[in-house]
């Protein structure tokens, strides 16, 4: 009888260990199955950055790379240099490059309102360089007095396509360029 | 004795548990080491194309196909890397054998199976991958406007070569004649009966002609640059790309594209600018609303033209490498009678020629 509860007792323990090990798969499932569903923009946003972060660390100080990069619609790539008051609270001290969602046609020329963008909903990169600078040459509307223009101007992002882009890479001493190269 | 027996119990089951979770551990990191990772990440793709295809037009959009574009390393040495992968992270590393002949099959193999991977796992084409998403993402699907996942990129690593060794073995290189006279691993079909639906071993030989030439020329003109004008084209390619075609400085991608179209009809000249050479192919085959298999035939002599030969001819700027292509209803479209066509294709990793491909993308960098 005694044995018997003893048995009773394995049986149970080693019923409990097959039940946590169960549960333990089911949870990784769950997760793995998350994972699969999770937003792709993000991760796609994620991936873009680190490919680029990677890009630049690998270059060495006056060299240039022209760099392939998979586009994502309805983001764009950014970036603050260190000494720069409107980079995003979460670029903390540093240069950064960010990757962030927005459109970012209606804030044309307002640093500030990218910056914004950026810290809401965007993911940023620390630049081991103080100065930096990212640029692309836009179609803006300007309103003239007479009529409606539309000019070349230079704006401190690219906006990226649905589908390959080509960026150039300078890297200088104190200076980092980031460009869509002519 | 009662605790001996029921040490000899907890014995008998623990220990083949334990030995069985040991077991179990090893096999993992065999696993592991036999690139388990890239063999997971294949399935993962396969699943969210199913999962996808599958799925309602309406829910289509929170379906994510999570398909990670794989970087391929051809290298000489055992710890050789590309430096077009510079920086970029989880790539494969494929050693080449030292034999010039085997190094040239191993490249051949290289480029065959990711264009076979990629096309497995894109459901060989007849799934109906971008459901809605044309509309979403502000595309015509009746202008045929294409929509991609770059499976693979595919480079060398030149540093682990001589030029004249790296001249040698990819002047070897044949992929074409590769995938017409080897088997895909685990069939016993080869790659041309595998994508043609086992219809032919041969790959179909689309003639050139005055029209078709100057079909091609448009494309082309179109994929290289609007303002090309009258420059001959051998003189065109060599100064704009002599330079890369010479360092060797260049990759090739395997991309997956589909187009719908509401009729078939003239559906292939949508595949993008490059699919110039695609419509010919379909053209000149009675087969089309079946899984065929088709050439590209574009002017050889700009190949020739164009910088080192040996690199040249495998990394054919002017591409000349078979694609694996379908063309008819989508199996599991949910709209009714939706049709259109599959495409995969290596072509080089080069913004503007695949954004003449592509229109749209989709997977992961």
């Amino acid at each position: 009888m005694k044995a018997n509860k003893k048995g009773d007792l394995l049986n149970n323990v080693l019923s409990l260990l097959i039940a946590a090990i169960g549960i333990g798969l089911l949870v990784f499932a769950v997760v793995k199955l998350y994972g699969v569903t999770v937003n792709q923009e993000e991760e796609n946003a994620k991936n873009t950055l680190n490919v680029i972060g990677g890009k630049i660390k690998n270059l060495n100080d006056g060299e240039t790379g022209k760099y392939p990069i998979q586009g994502i619609e309805g983001m764009f790539l950014t970036g603050w240099s260190g000494d720069n008051k409107e980079r995003p609270d979460k670029c903390f001290l540093k240069s950064c490059i960010c990757v962030c969602k927005g459109d970012v046609e209606n804030y044309y020329f307002n640093s500030l309102e990218i910056s914004k963008k950026c810290q809401e909903k965007g993911f940023c990169r620390d630049i081991d360089k103080e100065q930096l600078s990212i640029g692309s040459i836009i179609k803006a509307y300007e309103v003239g007095i007479e009529e409606l223009k539309r000019e070349e101007k230079l704006v401190n992002y690219i906006t990226f396509p649905k589908n390959l882009i080509e960026i150039e890479i300078k890297k200088e001493k104190d200076l980092l360029s980031i460009s869509i190269p002519v | 004795m009662g605790f001996s027996k029921k040490g000899a119990l907890v014995a008998y089951i623990l220990i083949p548990m334990i030995l069985a979770l040991a077991g179990f551990i090893i096999l993992l990191y065999f696993l592991g080491m036999l690139n388990f990772s890239n063999y997971a990440g294949d399935e993962v793709c396969k699943l969210s194309v199913l999962t996808r295809a599958t799925t309602p037009a309406a829910a289509q959009n929170f379906v994510p196909l999570k398909c990670f574009t794989k970087k391929i390393c051809l290298t000489k040495s055992f710890f050789g890397e590309c430096k077009e992968f510079a920086g970029e992270k989880n790539v494969e590393r494929v050693r080449l054998p030292d034999d010039f002949d085997a190094a040239a099959r191993k490249i051949e193999e290289a480029n065959a199976n990711a264009k076979y991977d990629c096309w497995r796992m894109m459901g060989e084409g007849k799934l109906d991958l971008f459901g809605n998403f044309w509309g979403v993402l502000g595309l015509d699907s009746k202008m045929g406007q294409s929509t991609c996942v770059i499976c693979s990129r595919i480079a060398i690593d030149k540093s682990s070569f001589t030029e004249k060794e790296l001249g040698d073995i990819l002047g070897q290189v044949d992929i074409n004649n590769y995938m017409e006279t080897h088997q895909v691993p685990g069939s016993e079909l080869t790659y041309v009966q595998t994508f043609s639906n086992s219809g032919t071993s041969k790959l179909v030989v689309v003639q050139g002609g005055e029209d078709n030439d100057k079909k091609m020329k448009n494309g082309l003109n179109k994929i290289f640059d609007d303002n090309k004008g009258s420059i001959p084209d051998a003189q065109y390619i060599e100064s704009n790309y002599g330079e890369k075609l010479k360092s060797g400085n260049l990759q090739r991608a395997y991309v997956f594209s589909q187009v719908k179209k509401e009729k078939l009809g003239d559906v292939f000249n949508n595949l993008g600018d490059i699919g110039v050479s695609i419509a010919l192919g379909a053209g000149m085959t009675p087969v089309i609303g079946k899984a065929a298999f088709h050439p590209y035939v574009l002017i050889p002599g700009l190949v020739v033209a164009a910088g080192t030969a040996g690199y040249a001819a495998y990394n054919t700027y002017i591409g000349n490498e078979a694609a694996g292509e379908y063309c008819g209803k989508f199996q599991s479209s949910v709209v009714n009678n939706q049709e259109g066509c599959s495409l995969v294709q290596g072509v080089p990793y080069d913004v503007k020629y695949i954004n003449s491909i592509c229109k749209s993308m989709q997977g992961n960098p």
